[in-house]
């Protein structure tokens, strides 16, 4: 069969971040043996430590030298080494799609910068023998590919991403709820949305229930530079992206007020998201995503 | 009501504007696609809570505005007659009085009175269905258009364009007394007959409106007074009056006087260029504020007649240019001649016309030419009467009617005459010359004959006016001078009722007159109650000084009186006594400003049983006027604006709603553009409202801001 590559992915830009692993700093689990620490210790792994030997436990680790040499029985401790499980949880609302143009194929979206970040993202996980899946959010878990490491997995995934369809929803923690539910495993969550939500409280409880599954949340928060602050213009008529209606006014009367209120949310989403134990990075599509993803993996490695 | 109700539909359009404006210049609206609306909404909540508040202070402070520059722009007329508008259906007479007296050229903000007031009566001469008018021009006479109400508005308007200002003082009360005989021949209001409206346009001022009467008029005349003066008083120095002190000799220093009436708040320097023939003097003072005063100066002279000349304020820019400039003539004279009518012999000596010929040769030392004819009282007839400035009667004796009647004419030709009472049949030739004068002479007191057995002797003097001539110049030393003065002879005398007591000089301890003095026409009379042969002041060191002075303040022509007239007023000059025919007679005027004499042909010159008059229904000036014969003056004078003109203040609404509306209904309303009124301030309101508002528009914008 023969694979027909996404439009997001673009092979020649991405060979410059083929050095470049996708690492997460807390111990995970997964399938398969790999790079990333697992919470898993003992194996034949790295060693990292003796502890006392108790009862019970199995023979084969006890360090004989040194029950020769001390006559105390010690275990020899290893970390064992796992694969990653990362799921890409994009966010699919309406809101993704502005792209601070009144015409809504002119491109250059929050939602077209969410699927060039998620494919290039999935490309390099994928590259570094690690398993990545998909999560469409909307008001509801709209898609969702468990995470896999094969290449045909990850070219459906990339397609899946490729074919994202929004909605007008202003909703987003039942579909972390349900993605919860049906995954059971330790990995990584990289949730890549703009927060723009109606139930932001929710979103960062469901992702406290994946911190307390020791999972990794990581919030990527997307910001067009153009909704940061208003147009000049004596009157504008904003259409709401999410059913909202529209409203007339003149930007200069209520730009300041607009710009406070903008920056409060971003600060609501950070400062939730960091109360909630997520990673929390601010990208701005004004950015090449190309350099975010450089940026997010130096980064990650540190 | 409004003055300008085209005004509101314009304010209505004014306000309309920016609503229209607004409108039109709509900006559309560029639609945008946002994430959300949540932040907008946001704000635009937030904006409406802040600036709900500033939005509706702005729009009620810029409604505002607009609406007070509209009504200020229509300048409502509180209290004005409502009357008059629904009366407009019925037939209406209406009057208008229009004041064109002098005053009305003051200018204000570089127009002159007289152009808002011909406005202003325009505005009462449009036509409609059953109104008839007629326009008063109102000075010191009154002239109307028409003789009654007319309805040709196309002629008064035609007057109303034509008129100018005369230099004549206002007699409001003859023009309101003509309004009021045209409107009463309307009928009477209460069988539906004719509206009366009486509309006086003016600057109302004092010296003229204060004592008018509008009771005069029908009661059911509804009056509207129509001001064209501003509300405070326009400052305005003016020349009152020109004249010399006393008479004016030749190759004497005579002192000219020039009073000045400053009619502003503040005190004014000011300073008259005097001239008069071939002589010119400047005089400077300050001038107290609201208050007359007077300058004075010497010049010599040194040619007898009539001489002619201007008084002129210098570098006065004033609201009233009119007076600044004021014709005058002088009289230069010989040495006066005195007539000393007596029957006493020049042989007796010593006697009472002895002494008063003796005093009078010896009065004033410039006076050494004095020169005193004595004649009996039977010999007197007007050829010799012709030659006398003063007339001196002492113990005439019984004096014939033909005696009587011609100091009675010498007198009310301006000649003085001191009568010496000393005997009994005095009283009777006093009171005889009295019933001569017709009313002419008018003394303080009664002469009586002395009664019977009862001697008059070692009378002194207990009572004298020393503050006025002849005592005032003794100051201090009069007591002493006069305390052993002992008078004997003379009438008794009592008081005559409603005479100025003032003119009773000194007084004896009897209360007996020793010293009166009376207007007498154009001239003077003075009497001295004493037999001076019987009294020792004669031979007193006061009896010369004292007639001298008795002479110059009340004897001789003083302050050239009877040399001035009012403009617009009747005038009547007698001609010198030497004028016998009005062959070659000729009056002249010459106006101010001008050297050329013109020829009148307007006034009169007549001959009459006591002489012969130069006389003039309206005087017209200013300007000198003289009557010649040949190269020769005999008479001249000079006609001047009324001194009353001058001060421009006006009487409030109140006194005319009040105190002389007499019953009617008053109306009062200022019309000029420039001046505001207690109705008519509500346009210079209502534009500080609209600038006010204006400003608290931009306050609150600002305060919103911050």
């Amino acid at each position: 069969m023969t694979a027909v590559a996404s439009r997001f992915l673009d092979l020649p830009s991405l060979a410059a971040l083929a050095h470049m692993r996708f690492s997460t700093r807390q111990r995970i689990e997964g399938n398969y043996s790999g790079r990333h620490r697992s919470r898993q210790q003992g194996g034949a792994a790295e060693f990292v430590d003796y502890r006392e030997y108790a009862a019970g436990e199995d023979l084969r680790r006890l360090d004989w030298k040194v029950l020769a040499r001390t006559g105390k029985a010690y275990v020899r401790q290893y970390q064992d080494e796992t694969n990653l499980l990362c799921t890409l949880a994009v966010d699919a609302s309406g809101s993704m799609t502005f792209n601070g143009s009144h015409d809504p194929n002119a491109g250059g979206s929050k939602l077209e910068y969410a699927q060039y970040l998620a494919t290039a993202l999935a490309h390099v996980i994928q590259r570094g023998q690690d398993q990545v899946g998909l999560a469409l959010l909307t008001d509801k878990l709209q898609h969702a590919l468990p995470p896999g490491g094969t290449q045909s997995h990850v070219h459906a995934l990339q397609t899946a991403i490729a074919e994202i369809r929004p909605t007008e929803t202003t909703c987003m923690a039942p579909a972390l709820q349900s993605l919860f539910q049906q995954q059971r495993t330790r990995g990584v969550i990289l949730l890549i949305s703009d927060f723009l939500v109606d139930d932001l409280e929710d979103v960062f409880a469901a992702a406290r229930l994946f911190k307390h599954r020791q999972c990794d949340v990581i919030a990527l928060h997307l910001i067009h530079p153009d909704e940061e602050r208003l147009p000049t213009g004596p009157a504008w008529q904003f259409e709401g992206l999410e059913g909202e209606g529209r409203v007339d006014c003149s930007p200069g009367e209520i730009r300041d007020l607009y710009e406070q209120g903008f920056q409060r949310h971003c600060e609501l989403v950070r400062g939730s998201a960091l109360a909630a134990g997520c990673d929390y990075r601010r990208v701005s599509t004004a950015v090449n995503y190309l350099e975010t993803v450089g940026d997010f993996l130096i980064d990650r490695s540190g | 009501m409004f003055l300008h109700p085209w005004a509101i539909a314009i304010g209505i359009g004014a306000a309309a504007l920016p609503v229209i404006i607004h409108l039109l210049t709509r900006p559309k609206p560029v639609r945008m696609r946002l994430s959300t609306l949540r932040f907008v909404q946001e704000a635009v909540n937030e904006r409406k809570a802040r600036h709900r508040l500033r939005d509706w202070l702005v729009l009620g402070l810029r409604t505002l505005a607009v609406l007070c520059l509209a009504t200020a722009i229509a300048r409502p007329l509180f209290g004005s007659s409502e009357e008059t508008q629904a009366g407009e259906a019925a037939d209406t007479i209406r009057i208008v009085i229009l004041d064109v007296s002098q005053s009305m050229s003051a200018r204000e903000g570089g127009v002159e009175h007289i152009e808002r007031a011909r406005s202003a009566a325009a505005e009462h001469f449009e036509w409609r269905q059953g109104l008839k008018a007629n326009l008063i021009l109102a000075a010191a006479t009154p002239r109307s258009v028409f003789e009654g109400a007319a309805s040709n508005f196309a002629v008064v308007r035609d007057e109303l364009n034509e008129l100018r200002v005369l230099p004549e003082r206002l007699d409001a009360q003859a023009a309101i007394d003509a309004a009021s005989d045209m409107l009463a021949g309307g009928g009477s209001n209460g069988d539906r007959g004719p509206t009366r409206e009486l509309i006086i346009v003016s600057d109302f001022q004092r010296s003229n409106w204060a004592s008018v009467d509008f009771s005069v008029l029908p009661e059911d005349t509804k009056i509207e007074l129509s001001s064209v003066a501003s509300t405070t008083a326009q400052p305005n120095i003016g020349l009152l009056e020109v004249g010399t002190v006393g008479r004016a000799e030749v190759g004497r220093e005579v002192t000219i006087e020039c009073a000045v009436g400053n009619y502003s708040p503040t005190l004014r320097r000011v300073q008259v260029e005097i001239e008069i023939g071939e002589t010119s003097l400047n005089l400077e003072a300050d001038c107290a504020a609201n208050s007359r005063t007077t300058l004075s100066g010497q010049v010599l002279v040194s040619a007898t007649g009539w001489q002619f000349g201007t008084a002129r304020l210098v570098r006065n820019d004033d609201a009233l240019p009119a007076d600044d400039v004021r014709p005058w003539v002088m009289r230069v004279q010989t040495a006066p001649n005195y007539l000393l009518v007596t029957r006493q012999s020049s042989e007796q000596v010593p006697s009472s016309s002895f002494y008063l010929q003796e005093a009078i040769g010896s009065i004033g030392s410039a006076r050494s030419e004095n020169t005193v004819t004595r004649v009996r009282p039977d010999d007197l007839d007007q050829r010799i009467a012709a030659t006398a400035d003063i007339v001196v009667v002492d113990h005439p004796g019984p004096l014939s009617p033909k005696s009587i009647s011609l100091l009675a004419s010498l007198m009310r030709r301006g000649r003085a005459v001191l009568y010496v009472a000393s005997e009994s049949v005095d009283a009777t030739n006093l009171l005889r010359l009295v019933e001569a004068s017709a009313g002419g002479v008018r003394l303080p007191v009664e002469f009586q004959p002395p009664r019977k057995g009862r001697l008059r002797k070692d009378l002194f003097l207990a009572e004298m006016k020393t503050r006025r001539a002849p005592f005032s110049a003794f100051g201090d030393d009069l007591k002493s001078l006069t305390s052993e003065l002992r008078f004997a002879g003379g009438l008794m005398s009592r008081n005559v009722e409603g005479q100025l007591a003032d003119d009773v000089l000194a007084s004896y301890a009897d209360r007996t007159a020793c010293l009166v003095t009376a207007a007498a026409d154009a001239g003077a009379l003075v009497v001295l109650n004493a037999d001076l042969g019987r009294s020792d002041i004669v031979t007193a060191p006061i009896f010369v000084p004292m007639l001298d002075e008795l002479t110059r303040a009340y004897l001789l022509t003083s302050r050239g009186r009877g040399m001035s007239n009012l403009c617009g007023e009747p005038m009547v000059v007698a001609l010198p006594a030497e004028v016998d025919s009005l062959e070659g007679l000729e009056v002249q005027y010459r106006d101010v400003g001008t050297s050329e004499w013109s020829t009148s042909s307007d006034d009169r010159l007549q001959q009459e049983s006591a002489g012969s008059v130069w006389s003039s229904g309206r005087s017209v000036g200013p300007a000198v006027g003289r009557v010649t014969r040949g190269d020769e003056t005999l008479v001249a004078t000079a006609t001047v604006i009324p001194d009353v003109e001058s001060d421009l203040r006006s009487l409030e609404a109140d006194v005319f709603e009040e105190r002389l509306s007499g019953g009617r209904d008053v109306q009062f309303a200022f019309t000029s553009g420039t001046e505001t009124g207690e109705r008519d301030t509500a346009w210079n309101w209502l534009l500080i409202g609209g600038v006010l508002c204006a400003l608290g528009e931009f306050g609150v914008l600002r305060m919103f801001a911050i």
